[in-house]
């Protein structure tokens, strides 16, 4: 009896020393593979950052390792946010978001790591996603849909809506808005896109978070996904991927030149070729878009990393990930539900890789 | 299983010494185990406060007023007004429906289950509370919720007269309701376990004293398990409690996340401390990061003194019951 307890005391003890040891995260250790590399640098680089960019980017590792064998790159979808402050921190290689820096924010990397070089490294539309039993092809006109997430058009038989839809037959029912309860990138492109566009409606701001005037919060586009395929008569947003994904349809959004498109992959590229590139490559998007299948809510994200690489076979192995996310990458796009970058920009993006060194 | 301990085992004196030993190193590990835990509150208090400092000084008081939470915004707005409320409400509901259950469900598988039946359901109740929380979470979004709309408009049309359960949204689903089911069925398999071990502590020289007097099975539950019983069962439902304050992703996932005070539980909305942490942590800038880390002193703090005043009131029970006896 008194030895037994002896030892669960110290089983005890020494089960608490583990616990207290075991704070090492899974970074992956440098797995230097036997075989030969080919054209391209051995060597380990992890990134962190945006969930909008992670399908893609997991997307791109695949090809890309499965090219160059010997090269190992990880990317954990932690939060624009986080993969900032982790970038900055220099527990990464790179960061992703879809937001770029604030000033304070690149002045703290800056001061860690040298020069920032920022670089728009994929796009995507962000889709309009409903449950409306008898409607499947929903049109939205932009004063309509800010009018919906303002919470000034309650109910689904709104004179706006009937406007944008003429010769549907609309219930009654009420409008449940679904936005995102977490701080977001996608947040931030969609009522970007509100205020540019219907400055009078939408009032709420612009940001990865916001106050909103009405609706429900739910966590992840998944969450607003989930949360609006169970509730009748519900409305959110969030990237394509998810959209498609559900079976949710998603509204045709009127765009600038006055036609309702849909967020296709094409639609997005289209919207996104309007963006003036500034010489920075921190591109913002162009909400109006003027050419007739543009679809208007749409978005760049970004990749981070220091322009002179301390570690230079790290900085190798980067900078042909790189190359290879905003050249043939982009390729992959389509089939992900995110929209390849417009070819001036991928261009552009190109010179900024080959600056890293 | 209440087989007596025998009550003293004499040592032969040349085994002393090497008892004594044993006795040294066995004191040094509990000292050191009891250390340890001091040690770590301290750690975690002090580094709650060192980060939570900046915080507090953008939002000065108002930090226990606003109801928002807009730390990254560019006057900075924000306040755990809204979600402490959240969190003692949805737990608190989660009590009440918790207690009753775990205790009736303890009291039948000691006391009134077939001793077989007893056992195997002491091991589901084990089981149920060894399921990982993301599971509930996930569970409760995607099959409770739904499922938990009908009885909340069910509720909504005939207890409306009470203004708990009022909805004036007219919508159903994400509510403080919804949430405190799922943290009640979360903490009922760990308040229900405990309670079970408790009473099984109990003699059973006590029962069959009780049942010798004359004593149907209620009276003798009333009279010898439920009063020695009662700090350990208050300690059961503090460990609920705790759990149900600090359950993160479960709420996260099922709460409507709204920034307001209502006690209309049926209406979507709501949101708790540690989900709203869970939710914001990923896009939080700098103030963002100090904001959530100074509402987590308040969870600290809260937690604290909930546990506090629980023990409070058990010593005085237990004091005025004794003084009775």
């Amino acid at each position: 009896m008194r030895r037994s307890l002896g030892l669960v005391a110290v089983l005890a003890a020494l089960s608490m020393v583990a616990a207290a040891c075991g704070s090492d995260n899974n970074k992956k250790s440098s797995s230097s593979g036997t075989t030969v590399p080919t054209a391209c640098d051995p060597g380990t680089v992890s990134g962190a950052g945006s969930t909008f960019v992670a399908n893609i980017a997991q997307q791109w590792i695949k090809d890309f390792q499965s090219k160059c064998s010997g090269a190992t790159v990880t990317y954990q979808g932690v939060g624009s946010g986080a993969g900032i402050q982790q970038f900055t921190a220099g527990t990464v290689d790179f960061g992703a978001s879809d937001v770029v820096m604030s000033a304070a924010e690149e002045q703290g990397a800056v001061a860690k790591g040298g020069q920032v070089s920022t670089i728009p490294w994929s796009g995507g539309g962000i889709a309009v996603e409903y449950n409306l039993s008898g409607v499947s092809n929903l049109k939205l006109s932009p004063e309509t849909l800010a009018g919906i997430f303002a919470g000034k058009i309650k109910s689904w038989d709104d004179q706006a809506i009937k406007n944008d839809n003429s010769g549907v037959s609309l219930p009654s029912s009420g409008i449940q808005v679904i936005h995102r309860s977490d701080g977001s990138g996608t947040t931030a492109a969609f009522t970007g896109y509100l205020a540019a566009v219907a400055p009078m409606v939408w009032t709420a701001g612009a940001a990865k978070d916001v106050p909103w005037p009405t609706g429900q919060g739910a966590k992840g586009s998944d969450g607003v996904t989930a949360a609006v395929k169970q509730a009748s008569g519900a409305i959110g947003y969030a990237e394509v991927s998810y959209a498609k994904g559900s079976g949710l349809p998603m509204a045709s959004i009127k765009n600038a030149a006055g036609s309702f498109v849909q967020p296709d992959a094409k639609n997005v590229t289209a919207a996104l070729s309007e963006a003036q590139i500034p010489a920075d490559l921190k591109i913002k998007p162009n909400y109006m878009p003027t050419g007739a299948d543009a679809y208007p809510i749409s978005t760049f994200t970004f990749v981070l990393a220091y322009t002179k690489q301390k570690d230079p076979a790290k900085g190798k192995v980067l900078k042909d990930f790189l190359t290879y996310a905003v050249g043939q990458g982009q390729s992959t796009a389509d089939m992900l539900y995110y929209a390849p970058l417009p070819t001036d920009l991928q261009t552009k993006d190109k010179a900024a890789v080959d600056a890293i060194s | 299983m209440a087989v007596a301990a025998p009550t003293s085992e004499p040592l032969a004196p040349r085994q002393t010494r090497e008892v004594r030993r044993g006795d040294r190193v066995f004191r040094g590990l509990t000292l050191g185990s009891g250390l340890l835990i001091l040690i770590l509150i301290v750690a975690i208090a002090t580094f709650l406060v060192w980060k939570a400092i900046p915080a507090f000084r953008i939002s000065g008081l108002h930090f226990f007023t606003e109801k928002g939470w807009f730390p990254d915004a560019k006057p900075a707005k924000f306040g755990v007004a809204a979600i402490a409320f959240g969190t003692v409400l949805s737990s608190v509901i989660a009590l009440i429906l918790v207690v009753p259950v775990a205790i009736g469900a303890a009291l039948a598988l000691t006391e009134l289950a077939p001793r077989r039946l007893g056992t195997v359901g002491g091991y589901v109740m084990d089981v149920l509370a060894a399921v990982p929380s993301v599971v509930y979470g996930l569970w409760g979004v995607f099959f409770l919720v739904p499922k938990l709309i009908p009885p909340q408009r069910w509720l909504s049309v005939h207890a409306s007269f009470i203004p708990l359960f009022q909805n004036k949204s007219n919508t159903f689903g994400r509510s403080v309701f919804a949430a405190s089911v799922v943290l009640a069925i979360m903490v009922l398999p760990i308040v229900a376990a405990i309670a079970r071990e408790v009473f099984r502590q109990v003699p059973r020289a006590h029962r069959e004293a009780a049942l010798a007097l004359g004593a149907t099975r209620w009276e003798t539950i009333r009279m010898a398990v439920l009063p020695p019983s009662r700090s350990g069962v208050v300690g059961a439902v503090m460990l609920g409690l705790g759990r149900a304050l600090g359950e993160t992703i479960a709420v996260a996932l099922v709460l409507a996340a709204t920034f307001n005070i209502n006690l209309r539980v049926l209406e979507p909305g709501g949101n708790t401390i540690a989900a709203n942490i869970a939710t914001k942590f990923g896009e939080a800038g700098i103030v963002g990061r100090e904001a959530l880390i100074a509402s987590g002193l308040v969870l600290f703090a809260i937690t604290l003194a909930v546990n506090m005043a629980a023990r409070a009131v058990v010593y005085r029970s237990t004091r005025i019951a004794e003084g009775k006896v």
